[in-house]
């Protein structure tokens, strides 16, 4: 698990996404994928602190998955002024994730 | 800036983990540059009923008990660090990765085997899946293709139906699954497998939430349409060693070629794991010639730089 990441759940998840900026990672505990991920999302943090990275747990908050459409983990979705604006499923390696993060 | 290690070893599957145990214990600095993160495809395996020691263990359970072990023995582990450029011809081995590089004075190649994706251009990527521990609970009461009669195909199959999936059709382009006879008996007596064999995925398109599948039988060439809420692919792997082509000698299929003492064709260049050519591929075939391997390597290394040998 990534220190600086911030676990949302279903009661904080729209008023985090809609007064943060932030990237969300969809996962699970036992998904090696997401376990690639969370590395991945860790070294982007060495090199970039600015990147607000937040979490669900999808087997802990299953409705959260559902009502943001997200069909497979790792997912990750970028939140602006409370919008999802990109998103993405599957690993990444840590240039495609800051590429994906800053154009988004 | 370059880091050098008496032992760097390309790949942390078990293989590559086994292999750091033996050369960090013999005093040899060791270092793992894994390109994602330790564990290999055993992670990927719920349940682990084979391996000496545990009944039964959940793959990524047991790698990250080897992993701990490694780390125990304060061998160095890079991960998310792929391997992009390789000099193993010279006495001193250069690899490089995208942040660092790195000299060793032998290398341990335990790259292992990838999984080969649905060979199919569709849109709807989002159900297509590779690993049912990631995301086969998101198909409780639903319906569902695997695609490869092989163990994977069976044995994820039945962990599908252990979350609650309603009914897989299992999909395998030869006339026979290749699948251990007791788990395909295993996973039928359930009545919710149907096996199809002779028969690919020729097509698949979304069709109101779900996909539209079309299977297409090898042998006739007749096509059918089911509907089917998800795919989950395993249809074998492949050897990962792209970046190794024109590096050390490689057969047809790409598996890197060895002797009975896991060398390679160039002197302190050693390989172990799934990634080499032999018939078996399991973890404790791959724990013996890592083991093989890291011996190997250590008597190298002390042969060449201090003449003590082991």
């Amino acid at each position: 698990m990534i220190d600086k990441m911030n676990l949302l759940s279903t009661e904080t998840f729209t008023t985090y996404t809609n007064t943060n900026d932030c990237l969300v990672i969809f996962f699970k505990n036992h998904c090696p994928n997401c376990k690639v991920l969370m590395k991945v999302l860790e070294k982007c943090l060495v090199q970039h602190s600015e990147f607000n990275i937040a979490g669900v747990n999808t087997e802990e908050n299953p409705g959260l998955m559902e009502a943001s459409d997200v069909s497979k983990v790792p997912t990750v979705i970028i939140f602006k002024t409370g919008k999802p604006v990109a998103r993405k499923s599957g690993i990444m390696n840590p240039t495609e994730m800051m590429a994906f993060y800053f154009n988004a | 800036m370059d880091s050098d290690f008496d032992v760097v070893i390309v790949g942390g599957g078990i293989a590559g983990m086994t292999a750091a145990i033996y050369t960090a214990r013999a005093n040899l600095s060791t270092i793992i540059l894994e390109k994602e993160i330790c564990g290999g495809l055993a992670s990927w395996t719920h349940t682990i009923d084979n391996f000496p020691s545990y009944q039964s263990i959940h793959g990524m359970d047991l790698m990250q008990k080897i992993k701990d072990h490694v780390e125990s023995l304060n061998v160095r582990i890079e991960e998310i660090a792929e391997v992009n450029h390789l000099e193993l011809d010279l006495l001193d081995k250069i690899i490089k990765t995208a942040e660092s590089s790195y000299i060793g004075k032998s290398i341990i190649l335990a790259t292992g085997r990838v999984p080969i994706p649905l060979p199919l251009e569709t849109d709807w990527e989002d159900h297509t899946h590779y690993c049912s521990i990631c995301d086969g609970s998101l198909y409780k009461g639903k319906d569902l293709v695997v695609v490869g009669g092989g163990n994977s195909g069976f044995d994820e199959s039945l962990y599908l139906l252990s979350l609650g999936v309603k009914s897989i059709v299992l999909v395998e382009a030869i006339d026979t699954c290749n699948a251990n006879e007791a788990t395909q008996e295993k996973a039928l007596a359930t009545k919710k497998i149907t096996c199809r064999t002779n028969t690919r995925i020729g097509a698949i398109c979304q069709q109101e939430g779900k996909g539209n599948i079309t299977l297409e039988n090898t042998k006739s060439g007749s096509m059918e349409r089911i509907l089917a809420d998800g795919i989950f692919v395993f249809i074998g792997q492949r050897p990962n060693t792209k970046t190794l082509e024109g590096k050390v000698k490689l057969d047809n299929c790409g598996y890197i070629i060895t002797d009975e003492f896991m060398h390679t064709n160039l002197p302190g260049v050693f390989a172990a794991g799934d990634v080499i050519v032999k018939r078996y591929r399991q973890l404790t075939t791959a724990m013996s010639d890592s083991t093989i391997a890291a011996l190997e390597a250590i008597k190298y290394i002390r042969k060449k730089y201090d003449s003590s040998d082991l």
